[in-house]
This record gives C-alpha cells, sequence and structure tokens, in this order.
C-alpha cells in the first residue's frame, strides 16, 4: 500500500465537481451513438428551458445546524463481526483459554450451551500514533487506526440476525421502518438529481439477510429508499431496449411530451401532472449520469490494484469495485451508500457471512482478507482526495459473538451484550476509542450505548437533532432513533 | 421553572384587552394590581378557576408537587406556591408562573395555548382560589376524546346548493362549502365519470363496450345503472379487497431473515374478496377475521378467515435464550394487538405497550389486556377441512405425489441417459460409472434378498454434512420404489441436522425429490440412513440423490464415498455396493436442460415435454388441494398467562391480565371475560362483539372514513388508522356521524355506502378549477372539484394487461409468483428473466412475498407490507419512469397491444392510431396527437407508439 501515493503521476487526483457536469459532457462525447447524443440533446433542451415546474423532492435542504460531514457511506458486514478477533483486544481471554468463563459456566445463548472461553486464534499488535491493538487478521484496517474512533461497548435489542441487522439499519427490530438512509435522503435531499441519493451496493456474494428491508424508505415516500446497484449490477431499467431505428428514444419523448402537454393543457393547475413530466426529463438525465458514475474501468491500474480489485479472489475483487464504486457516487453527491461486506446466510453458518459458529478460525480467514484491503483502501483514497473531510464512513455489523466457544465447536455465539463499530471522517474524533466491554469482552461495562446512541451520533455529524428528524406514520411522529438515543458527544472531534 | 427574568414582563394588547373584560370593565389604574377581595377557596360554579386547576394539573403538577419539588417550587396547594413566590394573587406582573407561560419557557413540553394563558390570567387576577385538596397532576392523555364520544344524530343541513344535491353526502359538503365561500365545480362529462367510476369501484379501465354502451344510453340513471352493474362485478372484490390487505399487512412469507415463503396463506387474500364480493355485514367481516375458526366451524371459506390474525411477519429463527423466545412472542402479539386496534378501531396500541399511550386515553394495561385476547393464537398453518373430507383430500394427495414422484424419476432417466452423450461431462469415455452427481446415481447388484438397506456415506466432497433427497429401491421385474412409506417402509439415520424445519428423514423415502424433501446428516462427511422394508424382497439396485427435483438447484453436499449393505435381520449385514469401479473427479451435477435437449433424439424431446407438461399439471392439483386443507390461518392454542411487562420489558413481569378491550370508552364495559383461564375462542368472539357493537363509537366511524377515503383519495379523517390526537380531526364531523349512523342502522353494508358516496353529487364533479377554490383551498379538504388521481401501482400494472389485451380474469387460488423462489435454511427470492402468461392475472393476485420488491409495483408505492397501510404515498419518481419505459414488463406488453391493435384495427395506419388510442384511453386521438403518432409508427413500428402511449399521464391518471 506504501507504493500508492498521491504523487503518483499515473493516477488522476482531481477530484469531480460534485455536480459533475463537465465530466458528462464528456462522456457523452465519448459515447459517441445512440442514446449519448439523443439524451444530451434532451439534456441541453432541459437547460436550455431554464426553469421546470417540477421541485423535486429530493432537492438539497439544509441541516437543523452547520455540520461538517456532507454524506455518508455505511460498510455493513453482515453475519455479526466478532469483536475479539478483531478490534476489541482482551489479553484476559488469553490467559484464561480454556477455562470457564467465571460466574457463567451454564451460559445459554442463541443457539444453545457455551464452553470455555477461547482466545483468539489471531496474535494482536499496537499501531499507528494512537497504539491501537488490532488483531493480525486486519493488516490493512491496522494501518488506518489512526484516522478511525472505534465504538466498543454497543449493545443490540436483538440475538437474532434479521432483527438486529434492521435495528443497525432502521433502529426498530421490526420489518417496516425507514432506514438510516433513507432518514437521512428525506432530511437533506441530494445534491445531484441526476443520480439516485441514496445507494444501496449489496455484495458480490448476494443480498444481505433481510433483503432490501436493510435500505427501505418504510413509511417514508418511496422516493427516498434506497436504489440497489453494484459495480456488475446496473441500476433497474436504465438502459434503453435495445433494437429499434435510430431516433426511437429521442421520438418517443416528444411524442410523450406532446400528449402530456395537450393533458396538462386540459387539467390545468394539476401539479402532479408536471411533476410526471419533470420525473421523465430528470430519469433522461440519469440514464446519462448513471454509466459514468458507475464505470469502474474508467479508474487507473493503480487504483485497481490499491483498493484489491485485481486480486484473485473474485470476492475480493468484487467488494474491492464496490468500494471504489462506492468513492465515485459520493464524488459525484450521492447522499447515502451502504456497501455490503458478506450476504445472507447459508446452509453452513458463516460461510458467506460473519457468522462463525462452528469454524471461526477457516471462516474469517476467508471473509477478513475480502474486507480488509479495500476498506482501508477506501478511507485511505478519500482522504487522499479531500473527501474524507466532509464524508462519514461508518463501518457496522449487528452485534458481536461470545468469548466463549461454542459447545462441540471452534467457533462463536451470538452476543448482542457488547460489540464494536467505528466511524472515521468527516469531524470525528479520529484515533480515538469510546467505552469498552469487560474483562473477557462479554458484555459493555463502560460508557455502555445503544444503537440508538448511534444512530443520534451519525445524525449529529450530519448536522441533524435525532430529535426533531420526524415523520408521521400510524399514529406517532417516527424517528430514527424511536424515543431514545443520546448523542456520543466524546466522538466528536 | 427556569431562570426568572428580571424587569417586567411585556404584555400584548390582548392580555390587557382581556385584563378588562376580567374585571368586569373596572377601570383599571394599573395593570399591575387589583384591589379586590382575592377568593382563596373555589366556591361552586367558579368556571375560571375550574379550568385554571386543570391546566395546573395537566401542565405543571407533574414535576412541581410536594415531592419532585423541581426548581423548589411546589404548585400542590395555594400556600406553597404563594411562598414561592410563584403567584402573587391579583398581579399579573409579580406572578412569576404566568410570566413564564406568557414568554413560552413554560410548561417545557411546549407554550400553552392562548386561552389557557387567559384563563390562568384571569385566575390569578380573581385571587388564584385553590380546591381544598391537594392538586394532583393528571395525564391530558387521558382526557375525553373526540372519537370516544358516541356517534351523534345528525340533522341534514340545507345550503344555497341543494337543488345540485342528490343525497344527504352533497348536502354536508355544500354546507361546509358554503360555509367557506366556495362552490362546487360542474359535473363531469360522461367519459370522465364512466373511467373514474370503472377503476374506483373495479380497479380496471372501462371495457370498449362498456365505453359504447354508456354514451348511448340516454336514461335518466345511466350512470346509476353503471354503478349498480359494477358493484356486482367480482373485480370490485378484487379492487376493495386489495385496500383492506393493506389494512391488515397482508403478506406470503414470514419476513426477516429466513423470509420463508407461505404457499397457504392465499386462502385468507380469497375470503377477503368474497366478502366484498358477497357484501357481508362488517360487523360479520369483524367476527369471521376475529374468531372465524369458531363460528364458521365447518366450513373452510369461514375458517380461513383468521388469516387475518397471522398476516403479519413472524420470525422463524429458534432463539435457545428466554429472552429471545419470549421477545419473540410479544412482537408477535404486539403485531396481532396493534393490526387488530389500528384497523378495527383505528387507535395506535402499540404505542401502549411500554407505557400509558402518550396521547390517547390508552393505559398500558389496556394493552395487554387486548393482547391477552390473542395469547392462544400462534402463527403457523393450520388443517382447514378434517374427518371424511380430510382422508380424502390426503389420499388424493398421495396419489398425484405417487404419480409426479414417477413422472420426475421418468424425466430423471432420460436426462441421465443424454448426459453422458454432451461432449465434455466427464472426459474421455472411461469404460468406469459415471462420477457421483447430485442429480441420480445408480448402484445395481446381483439379486439378493433383503428386509434392510444401508446406505453409509464416507465422505462428501465439501466436507459438509451429507445430504439425500431420496434412496430407491428396486426389484428384479418391478418397476415400483420398495422403499417408499406409502408402502409401509420406515428409514432410519444416524442423525439430523438441528435447526432446520425440512432435512428430516421422513423425507428419505417420501417420495418427493428435492432439496426441500432431503435429509442431511448431524455430522460432517459422515452419517447413515436405513430403510427398514415391510417385509424380506429381492432387490438389485438402489437409486439415490442429493437434488433430485424437477429443477435441481443444490450441488454441496454430494456424497463421494459410500457403502450400501443389506441385511435380512438388521445385525449382519453384507456390503452390494459402493463408490469403487465409478469415475472421479467433478462430475458436472446439472448439465443445462438445453444441452441435454441438443443430445436428444427427436422422441426423447417429445417424451421430455410430455413429462415436464404432466409434472406442472400434477402441481396444480396437488397446490388446489392442498390449499383446500391446509391455510396459514394461525393455530389455537390454550392461552398462555399475559401479565403486564414493566417498560414492556419481557423480564420484567408484573401483574397477571385478563382479557379486556379498551378501558376508556364510556359507552362500553371493557371486561371481556369473565375468568383469566377463558378459552381462546372465547376470548376473540367476546371482543369481536365489543368492536362491533352499535355503542362502539369507533368501528363505524373508522370503516366509513376508510371508504371514504379510497373514494377521495382522502379520508374525512385523514389519518384513518389514527382516530386518536396525534390524527387528524375530522374535515367535515356532522359528515362522518351521519355517514357512520347510516351505516350501522342499515345493516353495516358496504355497497350501500359505495352505492351512496359515487352517486353523490360531490364525487361527479369534474376536476375544474372553478371559483376561488385553488385560493381558499389549494388542498380540497373541502371537496370543491374532484382532481384526477394517479393508480395505484396494482391498478397501473392491471390496466396494462388490460389494454394489452392479455389480462387473465381467473379469480382465486394460488398467487402467481414474480420471482424465482429457493430455499436454503433461508429464502431468496430473485426477479424473473421473463414474464409470463401465469404472472398475467390481476396484481391482487401476486404472491406478496415481503421484502421482495417487484421494479414496477414498488416504485409506484406499492407497500412491502411489513407493516400496515392505511393509506398509501403518491411520489413521482425517476424510477418510474425508468421502470414504465424500459422495464421488461412493459415493453412486452406494449408489443401485445401492438399485437391487439394490429388484429383490430388492421394494416392502415390512420386505423391503427386511431384504434390504439381508443384501447389506451377510451377515445379518439385529436388531429394534432393523430399526426404525431403516425409520424411515431411510420418511422419507430407500432409498438413504440403503443410504449410512449402506456407511459402517458392520461394513461396512468383517472
Amino acid at each position: 500500500m506504501s507504493s500508492f501515493t498521491s504523487k503518483d503521476p499515473n493516477i488522476d487526483t482531481t477530484p469531480l465537481t460534485s455536480e459533475g457536469l463537465m465530466d458528462r459532457r464528456q462522456f457523452l462525447g465519448q459515447m459517441g451513438t445512440g442514446l449519448g447524443s439523443i439524451a444530451l440533446a434532451w439534456l441541453l433542451a432541459d437547460e436550455a428551458r431554464a426553469a421546470t415546474q417540477y421541485t423535486s423532492p429530493l432537492a438539497s435542504k439544509s441541516p437543523h445546524f452547520p455540520a461538517k460531514a456532507k454524506r455518508v457511506i455505511q460498510i455493513f458486514c453482515p453475519g455479526a463481526v466478532s469483536q475479539l478477533d478483531t478490534f476489541d483486544y482482551k489479553p484476559e481471554l488469553v490467559r484464561m483459554h480454556g477455562q470457564p468463563m467465571p460466574g457463567e459456566e451454564k451460559l445459554v445463548t442463541f443457539q444453545g450451551g457455551n464452553g470455555a472461553l477461547m482466545k483468539s486464534p489471531w496474535g494482536w499488535k499496537q499501531h499507528g500514533k494512537s497504539g491501537k491493538w488490532v488483531s493480525d487478521l486486519l493488516p490493512h484496517l491496522a494501518e488506518c487506526v489512526d484516522d478511525i474512533a472505534f465504538v466498543h461497548s454497543l449493545t443490540a435489542k436483538s440475538n437474532t440476525h434479521g432483527p438486529a441487522m434492521l435495528q443497525m439499519n432502521t433502529g426498530f427490530i421490526l420489518e417496516g421502518f425507514p432506514s438510516m438512509g433513507a432518514w437521512v435522503t428525506y432530511a437533506l435531499g441530494t445534491s445531484n438529481q441526476n443520480l439516485p441519493a441514496f445507494v444501496a451496493i449489496p455484495d458480490p456474494r448476494g443480498m444481505p439477510p433481510n433483503g432490501p428491508a436493510n435500505w427501505s424508505g418504510g413509511f417514508l415516500p418511496a422516493t427516498y429508499q434506497g436504489t440497489p446497484f453494484s459495480y456488475d449490477q446496473p441500476i433497474a431499467n436504465l438502459k434503453s431496449p435495445p433494437s429499434g431505428g435510430t431516433g426511437r428514444e429521442r421520438e418517443l419523448r416528444e411524442f410523450l411530451d406532446t400528449l402530456n402537454h395537450e393533458h396538462l393543457r386540459q387539467h390545468p393547475g394539476q401539479n402532479e401532472l408536471s411533476a410526471r413530466i419533470g420525473a421523465y426529463e430528470l430519469a433522461a438525465r440519469m440514464q446519462l449520469s448513471a454509466p459514468e458514475a458507475t464505470d469502474i474501468s474508467r479508474e487507473s491500474k493503480e487504483t485497481l490494484a490499491f483498493y484489491g480489485a485485481d486480486s484473485n479472489d473474485a470476492t475480493k475483487a468484487g467488494y474491492a469495485r464496490n468500494c471504489i464504486l462506492a468513492r465515485r457516487l459520493v464524488e459525484r453527491g450521492v447522499r447515502f451508500v451502504q456497501v455490503y461486506c458478506g450476504s445472507h446466510a447459508s446452509a453452513v453458518d458463516g460461510f458467506l457471512n460473519w457468522d462463525a459458529h462452528k469454524t471461526l478460525k477457516k471462516d474469517y480467514e476467508r471473509h477478513a482478507p475480502i474486507m480488509d484491503q479495500p476498506t482501508a483502501a477506501l478511507i485511505l483514497d478519500l482522504k487522499r482526495r479531500g473527501l474524507l473531510e466532509d464524508t462519514l464512513v461508518l463501518w457496522t455489523t449487528e452485534f458481536g459473538r461470545m468469548p466463549t466457544h461454542q459447545t462441540g465447536s471452534e467457533g462463536r455465539d451470538h452476543n448482542p451484550m457488547g460489540f464494536t463499530a467505528w466511524m472515521a471522517g468527516a469531524g470525528v474524533k479520529a484515533g480515538f476509542s469510546y467505552g469498552a466491554t469487560d474483562e473477557f469482552g462479554y458484555k459493555a461495562v463502560e460508557n455502555v450505548c445503544t444503537i440508538y446512541d448511534f444512530h443520534a451520533t451519525v445524525l449529529r455529524f450530519l448536522g441533524l437533532d435525532h430529535k426533531k428528524l420526524t415523520y408521521y406514520h400510524n399514529g406517532s411522529m417516527r424517528r430514527l432513533t424511536d424515543v431514545h438515543g443520546e448523542v456520543i458527544r466524546p466522538l466528536l472531534a | 421553572m427556569g431562570r426568572m427574568k428580571a424587569g417586567a414582563v411585556a404584555l400584548s394588547a390582548s392580555t390587557i384587552l382581556l385584563i378588562s373584560t376580567a374585571t368586569n370593565g373596572a377601570k383599571l389604574s394599573s395593570v399591575d394590581f387589583v384591589h379586590e377581595t382575592p377568593r382563596r377557596r373555589i366556591t361552586k360554579g367558579d368556571d375560571i378557576s375550574d379550568r385554571a386547576i386543570s391546566i395546573l394539573q395537566a401542565n405543571c403538577i407533574k414535576c412541581h408537587d410536594s415531592v419532585k419539588k423541581t426548581a423548589g417550587i411546589d404548585l400542590t396547594t395555594r400556600s406553597q406556591a404563594i411562598s414561592a413566590k410563584v403567584i402573587n394573587e391579583g398581579s399579573l406582573s409579580t406572578s412569576r408562573l404566568l410570566r413564564e407561560v406568557v414568554e413560552g419557557r413554560m410548561p417545557p413540553s411546549g407554550k400553552l395555548g392562548e386561552q389557557s394563558i387567559e384563563v390562568l390570567q384571569k385566575w390569578v387576577l380573581s385571587g388564584a382560589a385553590y380546591p381544598a385538596t391537594k392538586l394532583v397532576a393528571t395525564n391530558p392523555a387521558m382526557q375525553p376524546l373526540w372519537s370516544f364520544q358516541p356517534v351523534q344524530p345528525q340533522r341534514v343541513p340545507q345550503t344555497p346548493f341543494d337543488k345540485l344535491a342528490h343525497n344527504p353526502i352533497d348536502h354536508f359538503v355544500f354546507d361546509r362549502l358554503a360555509a367557506n365561500r366556495l362552490a362546487p365545480a360542474p359535473r363531469a362529462d360522461k367519459l370522465t365519470l364512466l373511467r373514474r367510476v370503472t377503476i374506483d369501484l373495479t380497479g380496471l379501465p372501462p371495457t370498449q363496450s362498456e365505453i359504447a354502451t354508456f354514451s348511448k344510453d340516454t336514461s335518466t340513471h345511466a350512470y346509476e345503472k353503471v354503478v349498480d352493474r359494477l358493484l356486482a362485478s367480482p373485480a370490485y372484490g378484487e379492487r376493495w379487497g386489495r385496500h383492506w390487505l393493506d389494512v391488515v399487512r397482508y403478506g406470503e412469507s414470514d419476513g426477516y431473515e429466513r423470509n420463508i415463503i407461505r404457499p397457504n396463506a392465499w386462502p385468507y387474500r380469497d375470503y377477503v374478496i368474497r366478502a366484498f364480493n358477497k357484501d357481508i355485514p362488517y360487523t360479520q367481516f369483524i367476527s369471521e377475521q376475529l374468531a372465524g375458526d369458531t363460528i364458521g366451524k365447518g366450513d373452510p371459506n369461514v375458517e380461513v378467515a383468521t388469516g387475518f390474525l397471522v398476516a403479519g411477519i413472524h420470525d422463524t429463527v429458534g432463539n435457545a435464550t428466554e429472552e429471545g423466545t419470549r421477545q419473540q412472542r410479544i412482537s408477535d402479539l404486539e403485531d396481532i394487538t396493534s393490526t387488530t386496534s389500528a384497523a378495527f378501531l383505528g387507535l395506535t396500541i402499540g404505542c401502549a405497550r411500554c407505557h400509558d399511550h402518550k396521547f390517547d386515553p390508552i393505559p398500558q394495561r389496556d394493552f395487554y389486556r387486548l393482547a391477552s385476547v390473542f395469547a392462544g393464537v400462534r402463527f403457523g398453518e393450520r388443517t382447514i377441512i378434517s374427518g371424511p373430507a380430510l382422508s380424502k383430500a390426503q389420499a388424493a394427495k398421495a396419489e398425484i405425489a405417487s404419480f409426479a414422484f414417477q413422472a420426475i424419476n421418468a424425466l430423471n432417466e432420460l436426462d441421465d441417459a443424454a448426459r453422458p452423450r454432451v461432449p465434455h461431462t466427464s472426459g474421455r469415455p472411461s469404460g468406469l460409472r459415471p462420477a457421483v452427481n447430485a442429480r441420480r446415481n445408480v448402484d445395481t447388484f446381483t439379486p439378493i434378498l433383503a428386509r434392510y438397506v444401508r446406505f453409509t456415506v464416507l465422505a462428501t466432497r465439501d466436507g459438509a454434512e451429507p445430504c439425500l433427497d431420496e434412496i430407491q429401491v428396486s426389484g428384479p421385474g418391478s418397476h415400483d420404489d420398495l422403499a417408499l412409506a406409502s408402502h409401509g417402509a420406515v428409514a432410519t439415520a444416524s442423525g439430523v441436522l438441528p435447526g432446520y424445519e425440512f432435512h428430516q428423514i421422513r423425507h428419505l423415502n417420501d417420495g418427493r425429490l428435492g432439496n426441500e424433501y432431503s435429509w442431511i446428516s448431524d455430522k460432517r462427511g459422515t452419517g447413515w440412513v436405513q430403510i427398514c422394508l415391510p417385509s424380506s424382497k429381492l432387490i438389485d439396485g438402489v437409486v439415490w440423490s442429493r437434488d433430485g427435483g424437477e429443477v435441481p438447484r443444490f450441488d454441496d453436499r454430494v456424497t463421494t464415498r459410500y457403502r450400501i449393505e443389506v441385511s435380512l435381520d438388521g445385525t449382519s449385514w453384507k456390503t452390494v455396493s459402493a463408490e469403487g469401479g465409478r469415475e472421479t473427479g467433478a462430475a458436472r451435477d446439472y448439465v443445462h436442460p438445453d444441452e441435454l435437449l441438443k443430445e436428444m433424439t427427436q422422441a426423447e424431446r417429445i417424451r421430455r415435454s410430455r413429462i415436464q407438461k404432466d409434472i406442472q399439471d400434477l402441481r396444480r392439483r396437488s397446490e388446489s388441494l392442498t390449499a383446500l386443507n391446509t391455510a396459514y390461518a394461525g393455530q389455537f392454542t390454550s392461552p398462555d398467562p399475559t401479565y403486564l411487562l414493566r417498560r414492556g420489558d419481557v423480564m420484567q413481569r408484573a401483574e397477571l391480565v385478563t382479557p379486556g378491550a379498551l378501558s376508556q370508552v364510556a359507552s362500553l364495559e371493557p371486561d371481556l371475560c369473565q375468568a383469566p383461564n377463558d378459552t381462546d375462542p372465547a376470548r376473540r368472539i367476546a371482543l369481536s362483539h365489543w368492536i362491533g357493537s352499535e355503542r362502539n363509537p369507533l368501528a363505524g366511524r373508522v370503516i366509513v372514513n376508510r371508504i371514504w377515503q379510497y373514494h377521495f383519495g382522502r379520508g374525512i379523517v385523514g389519518t384513518p388508522s389514527d382516530f386518536g390526537r396525534n390524527g387528524e380531526k375530522p374535515s367535515h364531523p356532522e359528515l362522518l356521524d351521519w355517514l357512520a349512523n347510516d351505516f350501522m342502522a342499515n345493516g353495516w353494508r358496504m355497497k350501500r355506502l359505495h352505492r351512496m358516496i359515487v352517486t353523490s353529487a360531490t364525487y361527479c364533479q369534474s376536476g375544474e378549477s372553478t371559483g376561488n377554490g385553488a385560493k381558499v383551498d389549494a388542498g380540497n379538504r373541502f371537496l370543491w372539484h374532484m382532481p384526477l388521481r394517479r393508480m395505484e401501482a396494482e391498478a397501473l400494472r392491471d390496466a396494462i394487461l388490460a389494454t394489452s389485451g392479455k389480462l387473465d380474469r381467473r379469480m382465486g387460488g394460488p398467487g402467481f409468483q414474480l420471482f424465482k423462489y429457493s430455499e436454503l435454511n433461508v429464502a431468496t427470492y430473485d426477479p424473473l428473466d421473463k414474464y409470463g402468461p401465469e404472472t398475467w392475472r390481476r396484481s391482487v393476485y401476486r404472491a406478496s412475498a415481503r421484502a421482495i420488491r417487484d421494479e414496477l409495483l414498488e416504485t409506484f408505492d406499492c407497500p412491502e407490507s411489513a407493516q400496515r397501510e392505511p393509506r398509501r404515498a403518491t411520489t413521482t419518481t425517476a424510477l418510474q419512469a425508468l421502470s414504465l419505459l424500459n422495464g421488461k414488463f412493459l415493453l412486452q406488453q406494449a408489443d401485445f397491444f401492438a399485437d391487439r391493435v394490429r388484429r383490430e384495427a388492421g394494416s392502415q395506419p390512420k386505423a391503427q392510431v386511431d384504434r390504439a388510442f381508443q384501447l389506451a384511453f377510451g377515445r379518439k386521438p385529436l388531429e394534432a396527437e393523430r399526426k404525431a403518432a403516425q409520424r411515431l409508427v411510420a418511422k419507430q413500428g407500432l409498438p413504440t407508439l403503443c410504449r410512449g402511449l402506456m407511459n402517458a399521464n392520461e394513461f396512468l391518471y383517472f
């Protein structure tokens, strides 16, 4: 990674403007034929029209108070990452390895009985100026510790993946509530109308547990839900149908315009009708912007290598490309991006995600290298481009794992009573650790905090008061933080 | 109270005016002090003091009582208040209480209303009289709520527009129009009206013949005839049933992480459609959904109504901890309780799970009392028919399963024969037996007499626990599978992988192939299964597979090393076959059927497609039988005790509660049962009577408001499932009560209400913006016109199908799936590559699996059915435009639409354009439109025109 510096002449370090208009025009010019030129004509005509009657519900809005963070990238590792094998160093666990956990000899957790305390199979070292202990499992992220604020004392309401993932993403353990990205988009809109405001990037291995409920708009209007796509799965229906005469799309749209304007003339004063005309214009612009934004091949070879996108491990290369995509999207003004590292469960626990019930060592030696380098590269790349100053990067999972091993196995069961997440970037106190679990890493004991607190803090970074960000639904002024949540002030730089 | 601000308080002009009123016009030398004998004790009829004390009790005493004494202030007695210098009798500026409230620093929940402040000022000026007893805090939420008051009889008002009125609805609406200096819009034209009422009542656009008939019918009651026809159409129930399914969060999968599909949930959907079409009284609709199992016993069509109770999400992931298990159970109960309360009563009782409701008169106890009504209800399927009918159905199903088994076996044999012919399947021909594969493996041996057959797995390819979906045993000269359980054979195993609902040993010889009907060992890489035949038989072969289903999906857990042994007595064994002599290396388990087809002879191909069709037919027959005998309509057990949970925490059980309804509805007795151990059905029946009582102030108002909402786009109460303080107040309270009374007095019939609404002059107005409506009431709360509305997602999809001519109107039965389903511990739903004719039914028959979003329906605000959706949003987005311009569904249907136009209009471009407009919009094109359309057709073809028409605003709005 050290070979990657901002002085590398092969890498274009000029950040794109958030609107990216110039770049888009260049891109269209390059496309030469077909959609590009048609849509460009459409776009220019639209610009010339100066004012359209359509005000997007996603128009950029001001936060409650000034804030550094303008956008968020949330990395989510489904399956529950073990804090004890990654970022929460517990020397006592090494010392007591093989002995029962004192006072908890007959502990029953999610899948059943527990055996003795089990030390992490990996060694630990201190890193960076902050001297943060990180497991040898994550050598690349270990180099980023001075940019990160760790929260070691999180607690979750559920010990089951589905509800707990929902809580981390929506604040509630029930389905049907808006995700954090939807709330943020509802509050702040987006600075680039030509791309979806909230994007969810599923893992190359498949959809996460609960599927689209993780980026649901819940009861918020559909505009605010996440749009799923990834480096190899384009936005649904973005492409015009193949085959057909030249100019077909343009002529179709002109015809549609004729019909709609006549219809509007006969139904004056109905704003919804003009809004729909506006939405078609926006769709045309999205057809132009999105392919450029999602085109990873425009990245230099060095950048691809830096993220690990050239890896022989197809999953790692895919996740790396998704991380690059995330950066490209926030560069272009997308408000909120979720990136998943791990997918839904399979018949074998821990095979497709971090749910290491039986074979911790084998599972994490597969998952950690996929996550480590690309995630670290994302932070460094954002930093190098000056984007980390106003981008908040979150690393989350649904709960932690037990310091004991599961009876009859070499894995760890679910543990919602103390786990780790971290933040980096805009306004975050870097090189800092907050809260602590007990000597074995079992329960949060110091500065215990909830997911509500975590959410309140994220909103605070974005300049939003979590108590004021509300939406009426079925009898309540709903909030991301329900009726709870305190901002974790020590995390603010 | 906060810090005291120095200096005098500026009083507003209205406050000063008020002071003069308060002192009966006595001239004030100073606003600061009144020289009157102050009243210290409240006397009878002292209205101002009574009101002031209520304000203090509702807003101040909670913090400023003699225990908490926040900021050292105690307002519970007059002497304490005066000694704390908070009240200075007769003085406004030196009474700190008044300064705090006037400047809005107190109470902390927000500034009091002007009227309340005036009352407090009058009270202080008059001497700040207190009652004899100490003040206690009252919960403002417990104050009477409008919707808890009995439905009031209403007189139909006279209005300046009475000549235009068709029925009493119009009088009430016109009354409000007149009061706001508005006037009704003129009546809409015939075509607009026909399209409006047809889509509104049936969710489908009018057909060409319906348009022709109506435009020709000049009789006085032409419109009323249309209304009667529509209400009698079965499409009415499909449309309005869909609305109800939104209200009750109906979905066809469990939700959460596993999200397993519920293939037998649809009988409830059909029940709802039937109930609307039959126009059963609403009270019966309530009772059947709450207790159809009991009151409809013996009638499967009614018994399935309890699908209502369990239509919501349900976490099926097992949890070994007590807390986790209790949490799952209370989540289930909260879902049922909240849905019952929201759907029938328009109340948000879920807010009272952790504490008394913050806004509405619902104590926490009420939540648990109501939850206790459902304490015997469990999520799951239930056998709906029983006795001889059940055994008959089971026998028929077993027979079908046996046919299907034979058919799939025959298919596998054909494929097996073709597989070696596919180039590179297993390298060069070696003369060896083929390598083991997931799909089908045959081991033959010299015939031998045996009673026991044991299959021992010694290794799996991936090291995982082995999986076998079937072991078939053959004998010489017989085509039958001797190992089938239905022949009396019994399967046992070394162990079964824990934690999975399927993968049980019974599947090893159940005559069903595929992953869902398979066994998995509990040991990695090893395990054995054994078949005990009913008697000793001559056998000569074993066929075994890991996933031999019709659509193979799984190739993990495949056995690579094994031993087949037989025995007569179960103790001494003889090995008859093993993996020896097979090719090693990776077999291609799943050669794509297309590749196989290429290698088949014509005769084989025909035979294969016949078998496939047979399998499909058999599956359909089997599904409809399943539907008859089981439904996802809940299971009923004897109720668990229900405890009030402190702060809603499942580990903090407080007192035991008995079943009850709402305690604060004065017109009804809340106790539902005499004893806490009353049976489960008794509880639910009692609740249904409580809800459906004519003295219930909520049930009637809530349902008439829902129906109103779907007709006008917005309810008289804009929050249809919230008649509490957080909800909206009714825009026409008198009309709401008149409708509720009329509804209840006339047998709670919905069709009667629909007829009254859609024949009202209000409903028949045009969308024109006349007069000052747009200025005075842009949101059209007072209904001064009827603007266009966008179709909901389902209606849009149905309209596209109706226009293309492909709509399949078959009603009921299992739904169609807009996804490919697979299940391996958790369910996955992949989008379809193409939409076949089975998906061209009305959208209400779509299998509405949760969190699975169809890109067309989803972008048009179709809810994901995890939560109740009493009122859908209508958003307009770029993704909608993309979905409708470029989506597979629309492109396919636009092609069909073009075919239809060609068929019906011939090859003349003008005739084609005219026909296309007629089919899409129900009208001929204007000259300019015709020209533009003809130009488009000439250059880009008819399908492009059709695609355009289906994207037009006119197509989507009605």
